[in-house]
């Protein structure tokens, strides 16, 4: 008999390499054949997030398991801490020392994450990974510190959050000696930068890919375009546009040819001259005189009024809607007539993230029915005010599909609906429901009580399914267990881990105004960054597999066949509002 | 269903044995293709067997030893190693009819079985080389020195082959590229003649 | 036309560029050539063999997914939503026919297959727990209960909260 018992290995390690989270330390447990295959997997990310860190006395840590059992170091790839425990005001002295000496260990690592501060026993760690490809850190160093860090070679990806003026000294050094193989660079909150020192390490740099100046405020966006022409290469652009006592002057020719992604911030929070609309449109002009192939571009523009909103969007899409895949709108204020151009003008959009007008939300799902190819919504609303939100429920949802036909996501306030496509059912049951026959979308929100019931209906639809034509069932959305948000860093999300910084999920507003303070916001901003070479279009997936994966076809069939099987029309899809 | 008959698994694992001594045999009378059609059948019998069949034949165990140790519950079993000695001997053939490329694959294989099998890996350097890539080659050989000197003098006179034939095409190279530029100023300079007389 | 024979004996003729999506065979008609002999398939059998193929076939002409390199492995672009409809009905099977085409793919080095078999079977992993999965795939646990609960222990830093 054949079974799952007569799998080797390697072909083990290839099944549980397509799970994640949760899922794995449950293979770890069933039996010591699946333990063995699982490990490479389970080990591949050590994560620390918030909540490792407030469970510390009395959780062991991933850290802990591989000191413990030194051989699994050999599978640790990525190590990504966000948070350190404090203790009396500083890291967990204890917590330091378990990083340090597992890093030690782990010779396979390709990527290092460490933002919160005090790394300096750790950087000496880093040195003499020979894989070790991608690193962000919190960048306050010492000039030894900094002499430490810039001995690190090969590195592809690089991003220094907060770099003090030791950091930025070595910085040209740096480049020099890996010009051959950075292709990301990325400079977030760093006072001391300056344009000298850019230039410089940016003529190192002339295959660089991806380039984000963020919150630099001796940077200005002019002196950057400016620098580019040290990077013709540069597919992804991050910048903070400021305004000067006079206009800069924006350099004649640009090397934006290959340009693909383009993220632009306008904020008066960071320096005493908020942009004006005017050098945000000069700067668009800017950038179409090379002509580049934008397939993605992020705004956030709180500042702006509405009337100048719209016109920067106009321009965008004059620009560049042909191209434009997905569209991001941070902190800034979209109006309905800009979202209908959006729709209306590009063709090739699927992703759509923007504050969700959430009193107007029949308004907007009108204007969205103009899109033809418009795959996603995110609400990127931050939902700062306390107090009772509109939120989306059930109908809306199924409307705003219904308006769009290949519009299959809309992902809110931490909620992910998804549409289920029955075509056979519809046919078989189209009278009893207040739907087109040809398709019907049913959108389904569960909660944890309801896994209880799915077991019932899991078995009756497998008899139903038999029965029925086959239907093509793919997903339904899943409950707040399985989807968290919060410090949304596109460009790192591995493993579908977005991180969600509160206690339980169910206490939305107090966490949410953990995620936006002040800081935050900003980070908003830079983490729209994203890998270069278009792995963006996985960015979806990245966000959603654990949500959307959860259930199985036939879970899915049976929550639609129980709406049926429990009788009454469409006002069914009511009982699930929960 | 390879494991419902235990002794089946027993008499694959006879027939890939014998399989490889025939191709062994013909490689060493010359008839690559031969030995390369035995090892390609006795590769049908030995990949492919499950955990199950290996079992019943008391080749690898049943759990691993170590439950934690990834590494270590990859056993190397009989059948991998015969399994390596295939690739290896493959790669051998490959190397004799000049099949760079295929060399490479099989080489590739054998060291995914033993990562120390230091022909297979002279002969991935070697292969490459000829295939041109001559940084990758050359990364490689210096390995195979580092790590078993023994064949250092071997490793040695390929590598200086390979540098010569490197600098020979860099030469070429340069040379078509001063020919280009020699006609490309012969050209403009024609032309400006040319312009020259017009206007004149 | 290529000939292959199982290890219940049957023998299939197939064209070349169908039974070439098998890396195995590829490699093997590349270096050896075409002939009358058939290909000894020993570890596969005639009823799993037929599914192999009608999945070659289907997907005759597509290109064959290049050498796994690092990156691919790395970047967890590994979805099992993008199972494609055709790929999802035909493997809908029986869970023994699932894990004869997982082995049989992994055999024959059927990239694709063997991707399709293991998302599928990820897939019916997802969301159990340890004893579900168990009673899901008839696994013996193997654990005393003190190893069990120190791997609980180990890997609580990995469970989602």
């Amino acid at each position: 008999m054949v079974s799952a018992d007569s799998l080797n290995l390697d072909v083990l390690e290839l099944i549980f390499a397509h799970l994640s989270g949760n899922d794995l330390p449950a293979v770890a447990l069933v039996s010591k054949s699946f333990l063995a295959g699982v490990i490479p997997r389970l080990y591949r990310t050590l994560s620390f997030r918030i909540h490792h860190a407030k469970r510390y006395s009395k959780a062991s840590t991933s850290f802990a398991t591989i000191l413990a059992h030194p051989d699994l170091a050999v599978h640790v790839q990525h190590i990504d801490i966000r948070y350190a425990p404090i203790y009396h005001d500083r890291p967990h002295p204890d917590f330091i020392r378990e990083c340090t000496r597992t890093l030690e260990l782990c010779d396979n690592l390709k990527s290092f994450v460490y933002t919160p501060s005090a790394t300096q026993a750790i950087l000496p760690m880093l040195q003499g990974k020979d894989r070790l490809r991608d690193i962000r850190i919190n960048a306050r160093f010492s000039t030894s510190q900094s002499a430490t860090l810039a001995k690190l070679g090969k590195i592809e990806r690089l991003t220094l959050e907060y770099g003090t003026w030791e950091v930025m000294d070595v910085l040209p050094r740096w480049t020099e000696s890996i010009g051959r193989s950075l292709t990301s660079l990325t400079l977030y909150m760093s006072t001391s930068l300056n344009s000298a020192v850019l230039e410089t390490a940016l003529s190192h740099l002339p295959r660089l890919l991806a380039l984000h100046i963020i919150g630099c405020p001796n940077v200005d966006h002019a002196k950057v375009l400016k620098l580019i022409s040290h990077t013709p290469l540069l597919e992804s652009l991050a910048l903070n546009i400021t305004e000067a006592a006079q206009p800069p002057e924006l350099p004649s020719s640009s090397s934006l040819g290959h340009l693909r992604h383009l993220a632009l911030e306008a904020r008066s929070g960071m320096t005493a001259n908020p942009a004006s609309p005017a050098t945000l449109l000069s700067i668009l002009t800017h950038v179409k005189s090379s002509f580049p192939t934008l397939t993605s571009a992020a705004l956030k523009i709180p500042d702006f009024k509405p009337e100048a909103s719209h016109a920067v969007i106009k321009k965008l899409l004059v620009n560049h809607a042909a191209t434009l895949q997905k569209l991001f709108f941070v902190d800034s204020i979209v109006e309905m007539r800009s979202i209908m151009e959006i729709c209306a003008k590009s063709h090739q959009l699927e992703m759509l993230s923007l504050p969700l007008p959430m009193k107007e939300i029949m308004t907007f799902g009108a204007a969205i029915s103009e899109s033809k190819s418009l795959r996603t919504i995110i609400d990127s609303d931050a939902h700062v005010t306390h107090g009772p939100q509109p939120s989306l429920n059930a109908e809306t949802v199924q409307s705003m599909m219904h308006g769009v036909r290949t519009l299959n996501r809309i992902v809110s306030d931490r909620r992910v609906w998804t549409a289920l496509a029955l075509a056979a059912f519809a046919i078989l049951f189209a009278p009893t429901l207040e739907t087109t026959p040809s398709t019907l979308i049913v959108v389904i929100h569960s909660c944890v009580a309801s896994s209880i019931l799915l077991t019932i209906y899991v078995a009756i639809a497998t008899v139903l399914v038999m029965a029925s034509p086959a239907p093509t069932v793919l997903h339904y959305s899943a409950d707040y267990k399985n989807f968290r948000t919060g410090d949304v860093h596109l460009q790192e999300i591995s493993d579908a881990n977005i991180e969600y910084e509160g206690d339980a999920p169910q206490r939305v507003h107090k966490t949410r105004g953990d995620v936006c303070n002040g800081d935050m916001t900003h980070r908003r901003m830079a983490s729209l960054q994203w890998r270069d070479s278009g792995h963006f279009l996985d960015w979806r997936a990245k966000v959603l597999p654990p949500v959307v994966d959860q259930i199985s076809d036939l879970a899915g069939l049976a929550i639609v066949h129980m709406v049926v099987l429990l009788g009454p029309c469409s006002r069914c899809l009511n009982l699930f509002e929960k | 269903m390879s494991d419902q008959f235990p002794e089946s698994t027993a008499m694959k694992l006879s027939t890939a044995k014998q399989k490889k001594e025939t191709a062994d045999q013909a490689f060493k009378e010359g008839n690559l293709k031969g030995a390369l059609l035995s090892y390609h059948e006795a590769l049908m019998f030995l990949l492919g067997l499950d955990k199950n069949a290996l079992q019943s034949i008391g080749v690898g165990s049943a759990t691993p030893v170590n439950d934690k140790d990834g590494k270590d519950a990859k056993e190397k079993t009989e059948v991998d190693e015969i399994i390596e000695k295939i690739y290896a001997n493959m790669s051998a053939c490959h190397m004799k009819n000049e099949n760079w490329k295929r060399a490479v694959e099989t080489a590739d294989k054998a060291l995914a079985k033993n990562e120390a099998n230091f022909k297979a890996m002279f002969r991935k350097g070697k292969a490459l080389g000829e295939m041109g890539f001559f940084d990758k080659a050359v990364k490689i050989l210096e390995e195979v020195k580092e790590k078993n000197p023994t064949d250092a003098p071997a490793v040695d006179a390929e590598l200086s082959r390979l540098r010569a034939i490197d600098n020979e095409r860099e030469r070429a190279n340069k040379q078509k590229l001063k020919g280009f530029l020699n006609r490309a100023e012969k050209k403009t300079a024609a032309v400006t003649r040319v312009e020259e007389s017009e206007t004149a | 036309m290529v000939l292959l024979v199982t290890s219940d004996n049957e023998q299939f003729t197939t064209d070349r560029d169908i039974v070439e999506r098998s890396v195995l065979i590829k490699n093997m008609l590349e270096d050896v050539g075409e002939s009358d002999q058939p290909i000894p398939l020993p570890n596969v059998s005639s009823s799993v063999l037929k599914k192999v193929l009608e999945y070659c076939e289907h997907h005759r002409g597509e290109p064959l997914p290049t050498a796994d390199s690092e990156q691919s492995q790395d970047e967890t672009r590994k979805r099992t939503t993008d199972i494609s409809e055709w790929d999802q009905k035909f493997i809908t099977v029986d869970q023994e026919m699932l894990f004869e085409i997982i082995l049989a793919a992994n055999y024959l080095d059927i990239k694709s297959l063997l991707d399709v078999g293991c998302k599928t079977v990820a897939n019916m992993i997802k969301g159990k727990t340890p004893e579900e999965i168990r009673k899901l795939f008839n696994i013996v646990n193997d654990f005393t209960p003190e190893e069990e609960a120190q791997i609980k222990k180990e890997n609580e830093w990995a469970e989602d909260r």
